[in-house]
């Protein structure tokens, strides 16, 4: 294209572009692309003593989590009974009334995602007892947000990647009952965390403008955090399977150690690993 | 209507045969000589913007099928995004008419429009006409007449057939990108132009990866004189292979990681085939005329598509085939009358149509790469059945006043036989279509039947203002029919009922002529396409309001221009869980904008023959087009051009599209989808497109023989 075709097809389509676009530079079609920062925190302190429903005091010395792409969703969680239910466009009486009576959400076991509404693709690997990272920028699109969808990158990837040994997530620890006390290792692979339909995931996680909250307006920029709740993954893992003198038991290590894998307090915990109330998304502008 | 109620007085294109012109020599000084005029008397435009555009503006520019005519319709734009044998996405007044669902196309007084075609209802596919055989194309926006049926939502296109060069034409042509046709006609100088037969073959190796595409086709036309009356038969057969290179992720070709041209490398392209007959018999008397043509066409179409890669099924990949074979029978007539109820000009006209389909459609996933059938999406029969029947009154009141008012009733009637098996649909389980909240599953083995009726009353007022200028306004009310398979049984057929109007100025002298005319139409339902589902998919009510300017400017008979622009504004007037009341419909340019001039100087003679010279250019614009989320797609601006030197029996010309090599997306689509199943699938919706075509230059040789 000559030079001056070029210049005057660029006049000709700026004045045009002028005189029809909305005062915004939007093209006026319904919704509008959003960039979302994505933070990753952990919510407990895991090298402080946290009881379990087994009775087990459990405090972890390291800890690694792989993790994948994250995706949210229209859809509702799969559970979110008794989880205070905020609705941008619900009026404060609703609201109320969600709050004081609860409700029952959605699809228990057949969760339906809905149409997708952001994604942070970037994959990489969390150390568990760390302040919590910035993942790279994902994209999104507006509307009201329910879901989400918790991914974990096999092979995981990162600067702390080796730290997972081939594993998804890893995780060393003690777990005290009285007067017994097991160092343990607890962990698990891509394979032995599959969902009902073998993917590598846990959807229907609650997406909300607080970790735990379900359904928040993205209508702009913003920021979707990330809340791990590891404290979920030990809460049903009874330790006394791998007691001293427990038949079953694995062998310890060199250091002590015993590694639960195998052992019905290894399910417990690959049960917990799975669990939806363990990944929290929000979402602030 | 496919007749020619619309047939002007003789001209270069039109009829000009032995009627008007081949009466006996005698003595020149008292010599009286009989002269009979035949024809049909002119329909009076049914609003301000209608149009005509002769072989003067199509031979302007160079255009390779017949569907590339549709770019000299004011206000039109059209893109290919599935390879060179699919029907054209039309562009027109605000509608993205996808492959034909707004506009209602006839060819030769056959109709193209397929009813209930799977992948899109009203797909309309132009390729299988020559531009060379092409005498006119007549517009009709809106539907403010009562011959405007079935998908003239946004309104009618027409083409008439007729080759006026005199014997026997061949042309050869290669090109760029291996480009290469055949084209062969004759027409018997002493016969009228609309007798005539014409061939081509055309292949192509496509101007990158999987674009490959070849046809061939056929047609002849007949004009009998009966008398007064006129018998005119129609033949034409058509077929075409092509590969298409389906679409490409945008961001992919601005970083770089894949070339301008390339593709995912997924195996897509179609078929087509079309055969008819027209038969029309026509007769005209001194204060009446009438026309009967039944028709018949055979369509195929089989097409192979992935637009979403690996996202709905990661290990097998989301390729589909669409396969819609349609046999058409159906005759359209009317009988016009003289009238004087008010002036000696008024007139009665009653028309009926009927158009009977039998369509058979599957939609089959298939696995990318391997073509193992997967599922079955769709595996239907259909019979449907559209009568219609008119009356149209045009009165003069006073002499400057024309008031035309008429009325249409359509009667649908389907019967599907529904094998699709039980179970929930693929769209289900695609995160971004927004058919899945719509279409429950479908039951296999359903037969189930509807009908239903549409009333729909049209008006023009015209009023003489001065000598050549009119002020015109219109009203109609028309539908388009719904998709067959998305009734129930024994529904009432619930079409997406229309309503048009338009208030212009018209005027026309002997060296320019044109309009400038506002028009406002509303859906009370609308279709767009949803590229997960490969189909189009229903929205909310909608509506069009704009503007339109075009001109045809013809000072001396070597130079001729004409040019439009088309600004609309399409928005929802309603909303539902994906799009509010008030937002721009996506997809929509909102300026179209087309300038055609030729130029036709004679040179002179060399050795003893006429030297003439044929210079055309044509720009094309389209401007503002909305994708979903706020965003806009690219604008487009193309100019094509064509040169030509013709010493009498032996013409030399160069075509050259897109002279400028403009770097243009053809179609943009914004949605979601995974080219790549090893990496993290992408689920936001993101632009995909399909690469426009680059500079293209094609040189041509062509003999006469008379």
């Amino acid at each position: 294209m000559s030079n001056w075709s070029r210049a005057g097809t660029t006049v000709l389509v700026g004045v045009l572009v002028t005189a029809c676009s909305s005062s915004d530079g939007s093209s006026g079609t319904t919704g509008k692309t959003i960039t979302l920062k994505t933070n990753v925190s952990i919510q407990d302190v895991l090298s402080q003593p946290k009881i379990n429903a087994k009775g087990w005091s459990v405090v972890i010395s390291q800890g690694y989590l792989s993790v994948g792409p994250l995706y949210y969703f229209t859809g509702d969680p799969v559970l979110s009974r008794l989880t205070p239910v905020r609705r941008t466009r619900q009026s404060a009486l609703a609201w109320l009334g969600d709050v004081l009576v609860g409700s029952a959400h959605a699809h228990p076991g057949h969760y339906i995602e809905g149409a997708a509404m952001g994604q942070t693709l970037g994959p990489t690997t969390i150390d568990l007892l760390g302040a919590g990272i910035a993942l790279a920028d994902g994209t999104g699109v507006s509307g009201l947000t329910n879901s989400a969808k918790f991914t974990w990158q096999d092979p995981a990837t990162g600067n702390l990647a080796p730290l997972l040994q081939g594993h998804v997530v890893w995780t060393q620890g003690t777990a005290t009952k009285g007067d017994i006390v097991i160092p343990f290792i607890a962990k698990a692979d891509a394979a032995e965390v599959v969902d009902g339909d073998q993917k590598v995931e846990v959807a229907g996680c609650s997406f909300g403008v607080a970790p735990g909250q379900v359904g928040v307006d993205m209508d702009s920029d913003g920021t979707v955090t990330l809340t791990l709740v590891p404290s979920v993954w030990f809460d049903q893992v009874d330790f006394s399977y791998v007691a001293p003198g427990t038949a079953g038991t694995p062998a310890v290590d060199s250091n002590g150690v015993v590694d639960i894998a195998g052992t019905l307090a290894w399910e417990g915990f690959v049960r917990g690993v799975k669990k939806g109330t363990a990944y929290l998304f929000s979402y602030a502008k | 209507m496919g007749g020619n109620s619309a047939e002007s007085v003789p001209d270069a294109s039109a009829d000009s045969g032995p009627d008007t012109a081949s009466q006996p020599a005698g003595n020149v000084e008292s010599a009286v000589v009989d002269v009979q005029i035949t024809g049909i008397r002119l329909s009076p435009p049914s609003s301000a913007s209608e149009t005509t555009r002769d072989q003067t503006v199509i031979q302007a520019a160079p255009h390779r099928t017949g569907g590339d005519l549709l770019q000299v319709v004011p206000g039109v734009f059209i893109t290919q995004h599935s390879g060179q044998g699919k029907a054209y996405q039309v562009f027109y007044r605000g509608f993205d008419a996808v492959h034909g669902q707004d506009l209602e196309f006839w060819v030769g007084g056959a109709p193209v429009n397929e009813v209930s075609n799977i992948h899109g209802q009203g797909y309309a596919d132009l390729h299988f006409v020559m531009p060379e055989v092409v005498s006119r194309v007549t517009v009709l926006p809106g539907n403010y007449s009562p011959e405007q049926g079935d998908f003239a939502v946004a309104g009618t296109i027409r083409y008439d057939l007729g080759y006026s060069e005199p014997g026997i034409t061949g042309k050869g042509t290669y090109g760029s990108f291996g480009e290469r046709r055949v084209f062969l006609a004759y027409h018997d100088p002493d016969a009228s132009a609309k007798s005539f037969a014409a061939f081509e073959s055309q292949s192509t190796d496509g101007f990158g990866p999987s674009r490959a595409a070849s046809r061939t086709s056929g047609v002849a036309q007949q004009v009998f004189n009966l008398g007064e009356d006129k018998l005119r038969l129609l033949a034409s057969g058509y077929a075409a292979n092509f590969d298409s290179p389906g679409v490409v992720r945008l961001a992919d070709i601005e970083s770089g990681a894949m070339g301008r041209f390339d593709t995912y490398g997924v195996n897509q392209g179609g078929f087509s085939s079309r055969y008819q007959l027209v038969t029309e018999y026509s007769g005209s008397r001194a204060s009446s005329d009438w026309t009967l043509a039944p028709y018949a066409v055979q369509r195929a179409l089989k097409l192979k598509q992935n637009y979403t890669g690996y996202l709905v099924d990661p290990i097998n990949g989301d390729t589909t085939q669409l396969i819609n074979e349609s046999t058409t029978l159906g005759f359209t007539g009317r009988f016009r009358r003289a009238v004087h109820w008010l002036s000696s000009q008024d007139s009665i006209e009653a028309g009926v149509s009927v158009r009977n389909d039998w369509i058979s459609q599957s939609q089959l996933n298939i696995g990318t790469g391997n073509e193992r059938v997967l599922e079955t999406i769709v595996d239907a029969k259909i019979r449907a059945m559209d009568a219609a029947g008119w009356l149209d009154v045009a009165v003069s009141p006073i002499s400057r006043l024309k008031i035309r008012a008429g009325v249409r009733v359509d009667g649908l009637a389907y019967h599907v036989q529904d094998n699709t098996p039980a179970g929930e649909s693929r769209a289900d389980t695609d995160p971004n279509a927004f058919s899945h909240k719509l279409r429950p599953p479908s039951p296999g083995g359903q037969a189930r039947t509807a009908m239903g009726s549409h009333y729909g009353p049209r008006a023009t007022i015209d009023g003489l203002l001065v000598s050549g200028l009119h002020a015109m306004f219109s009203y109609g009310e028309g539908f388009r029919s719904p998709q067959a398979r998305s009734l129930g049984d024994g529904e009432k057929t619930p079409f997406t009922t229309v309503r048009s109007m338009e208030a212009g100025l018209r005027f026309s002298s002997d060296v320019v002529s044109g309009s400038l005319s506002a028009f406002r139409t509303t859906l009370n339902g609308d279709l767009v396409f949803d590229a997960a589902t490969t189909r189009n998919e229903a929205v909310p009510a909608s509506q069009r309001m704009g503007g339109a300017l075009e001109f045809t400017v013809e000072p001396v008979p070597w130079f001729m221009s004409s040019g439009s622009a088309t600004y609309t504004r399409a928005t929802f007037t309603a909303s539902d869980s994906d799009f509010n009341s008030g937002d721009k419909l996506p997809y929509v340019p909102e300026l179209i904008v087309r300038e055609d001039t030729a130029f036709t100087p004679t040179l002179g003679h060399l050795w003893s023959r006429v030297l003439r010279a044929r210079f055309g250019v044509a720009l094309t614009g389209m401007f503002n087009r909305p994708q979903p989320y706020g965003q806009f797609g690219h604008n487009v601006f193309l100019v094509d051009a064509l040169a030509q030197l013709r010493l009498q029996e032996v013409a030399l010309g160069l075509d050259v599209f897109n002279a400028l090599d403009a770097h243009w997306y053809d179609s943009e689509f914004t949605y979601s989808a995974n080219w790549n199943p090893g990496a993290a699938a992408r689920l936001v919706p993101e632009r995909y497109v399909t690469v426009g075509a680059p500079r293209t230059l094609l040189m041509t040789l062509s003999l006469y023989v008379n």
